[in-house]
């Protein structure tokens, strides 16, 4: 019996972008190029030196692949790695501990290493990992458009939009056909089958809060009542990743919150930063330990890494003493989301490599597969389901998104989207000149950007709250006065200029496909 | 960092009509919310009609499920259903001086998630 293995990572970022300034928030995408996506691509590269062929599925939002693609981040990611090499080497300059000297040379090769890596894609991150789909190493899928909770967007037509968008997106940035989505935040609702069928998409992830598990086992593969492919995720393997007691969780690893940033003097550290606030620096010399924060002990690599193989065998341990008794190979579909490996599980790309390592050391008997390379196994599969309403958040329910301290966002993203809809449908049937067919596009775009999920999770957590909704504000101001330009047919080109240079993602949006989408 | 306008809840609606939302939170709760074109918000503040909305919410039988009073300007809610995993939509009414109902706005229809502390595990091993 063989176990069926999808590891299935899910990559996004919102879209931030400014121009001629600097926000903290532009540094969470540096951050994870550097602890995260560079170290997967090498992670990739190593185990094929070795023989190994990993199988992935991944999903990159297009909010970040523009991210990846966008030459000004790129400008900046280049300047961002290059004061953090000024940092490390101030600081191996000062520092006489041993460990932490240790420590800052680990730092050092991490963010050298990454440089070279960026250098040779022209730090285009989008390369690389068309190079690996092209390979089969990984399955590249999408989400929906601006990374929206689908069912949050009301209107069907809007729905249809953001998969459409993103499909056609897709297809044109990897030249090939999308063949599977992941909703966002796994956000399932009936409303979105037709549009998955309408763009040809053959599967995508929902959560096994999906399932009437009284009935259905997480374990198999399913399909709708229109012919879509549905992959459940494991809440299972889940767990051990990101539950409570969780193998990042072990006090060997890397702490994630004690960064230098929270403990230099200010003014020494703004230099490198480029911020007068406390902000991380990415240089953390701390394990996570058993003692409280201001007596952490020093991090050592060797140990933290010796326990990550220690994990992965325990993971892969675990997957087979789950099913030795299934008479029929389950498939398990692992989902994650990427910047857990690395960024915040500092080891957990070297945990993931140490997976595949180990099962072709030890000959367990687990096959990792694409979901594509799943389906052509299983092409007659006949398992129809009815799928619940749901998400991958706690019970499958939707509060982190939607509750009292930030349900007031909702109305202004509902009304400003129906008040867009009723304009394009003015124009559908007529070929408006120039400077309105502009500004029909960027106000598409501002629009778009407010849909997407992050903001309300900001707001929920109070992680950034401020630049959330700046950032909707932004957004929704915008649009009101793009609307007012078309209305008065007056369009400020300079304007419409100035924010397409900022808010720059579906370079060829074409606003018609916002037509006829006006109620629900 | 702060953005050229405020989101301030309000009753009245950009787009100058009456319309009601409904978005699924959990298993148990539904989050509406409601503007009215510039008529109505001056036919509630000129007393045409009573402040007090009603907001009932149906089931695809037209069973009522859950009523509620509530005021205009409030222009949200949440409101506890008592089942899951069925679709509702919800009915707001307006009261006129001389005690007519009126409905109002009609939201769109969702489907709450299932009631997790129901589910029993299902024995993947069979």
């Amino acid at each position: 019996m063989k176990i069926y293995s999808i590891i299935f990572l899910h990559a996004h970022l919102p879209y931030i972008n400014h121009i001629n300034e600097d926000y903290i928030e532009e540094n969470w995408y540096f951050e994870n190029v550097i602890e995260s996506y560079v170290p997967f691509l090498r992670m990739i590269s190593n185990l094929l030196n070795d023989g190994i062929e990993p199988r992935f599925a991944i999903s990159i939002s297009p909010t970040l692949c523009y991210m990846m693609e966008n030459e000004n981040l790129q400008n900046k990611l280049k300047r961002y790695i290059n004061l953090r090499l000024k940092l490390i080497e101030t600081e191996l300059k000062k520092e006489t501990d041993e460990r932490i000297i240790k420590n800052l040379n680990m730092y050092l090769n991490l963010y050298h290493s990454s440089y070279e890596f960026l250098k040779t894609y022209s730090f285009d991150l989008i390369t690389p990992f068309k190079f690996y789909e092209n390979q089969g190493i990984l399955e590249i899928i999408t989400t929906p458009a601006t990374y929206p909770i689908l069912p949050f967007l009301i209107n069907k037509q809007v729905i249809d939009l953001q998969i459409t968008l993103a499909s056609m997106d897709y297809r044109e940035r990897f030249l090939q056909p999308l063949k599977g989505i992941f909703l966002s935040e796994c956000a399932y609702e009936e409303s979105v089958l037709v549009p998955l069928k309408k763009n040809s998409i053959s599967y995508f992830f929902v959560d096994e809060t999906s399932l009437d598990t009284t009935k259905h086992t997480p374990y198999s593969l399913y399909r709708t009542s229109n012919g879509i492919n549905v992959f459940v995720r494991d809440s299972v393997s889940s767990e051990s990743i990101i539950g409570e007691s969780s193998y990042p969780s072990n006090p060997l690893y890397r702490d994630f919150y004690k960064d230098i940033g929270y403990e230099r003097d200010i003014d020494y550290l703004k230099e490198f930063t480029l911020f007068t606030q406390r902000i991380p620096t990415g240089l953390k010399y701390y394990k996570i330990g058993t003692l409280s924060r201001s007596e952490k002990e020093i991090y050592e690599a060797e140990p933290a890494l010796k326990q990550v193989e220690i994990d992965a065998e325990d993971f892969i341990k675990k997957r087979v003493e789950q099913f030795k008794n299934c008479e029929k190979s389950p498939l398990v579909v692992s989902c994650f989301n990427m910047e857990i490996f690395g960024h915040r599980w500092f080891e957990g790309i070297y945990f993931l490599e140490m997976i595949f390592r180990k099962v072709r050391s030890e000959r367990y008997p687990i096959q990792f597969l694409t979901p594509s390379q799943y389906l052509s196994m299983n092409s007659s599969s006949n398992n129809f389901i009815e799928l619940q309403t749901s998400s991958w958040s706690e019970n499958g329910y939707f509060d982190k998104w939607l509750n009292e301290r930030n349900d007031f966002i909702y109305p202004y993203i509902y009304e400003i989207t129906q008040k867009y809809l009723r304009i394009v449908n003015k124009y559908v049937n007529s070929s408006p000149p120039f400077n309105i067919d502009l500004a029909l596009r960027q106000l598409g775009r501002e629009i778009l950007l407010m849909h997407s999920s992050d903001w309300s999770v900001m707001i929920n957590y109070d992680m950034h709250r401020e630049y959330a909704l700046y950032r909707l504000k932004k957004h929704y101001s915008n649009a009101l006065k793009i609307i007012d330009q078309i209305n008065s047919s007056s369009v400020d080109i300079s304007f419409i200029k100035k924010l397409e240079n900022e808010n720059n993602i579906f370079h060829s949006l074409d606003w018609r496909l916002f037509a006829s989408s006006s109620t629900f | 960092m702060n953005g050229e306008i405020d989101f301030i809840p309000t009753p009245k609606s950009i787009l100058n009509e009456n319309y009601c939302v409904a978005m699924g939170v959990n298993s148990e709760t539904i989050f509406l919310f409601w503007k009215f074109s510039n008529y109505r918000i001056s036919s509630f503040e000129n007393s045409l009609l009573d402040k007090k909305i009603i907001i009932k919410v149906f089931d695809r039988n037209e069973n009522v499920v859950a009523e509620i009073e509530t005021d205009y300007a409030s222009s949200k809610i949440y409101i506890t259903l008592p089942f899951a995993n069925f679709p509702v939509c919800a009915r707001i009414y307006v009261k006129s001086n001389s005690g007519e109902i009126e409905e109002t706005a009609k939201s769109n229809e969702i489907t709450l998630s299932h009631e997790r502390e129901v589910r029993k595990e299902y024995n993947y091993l069979q």
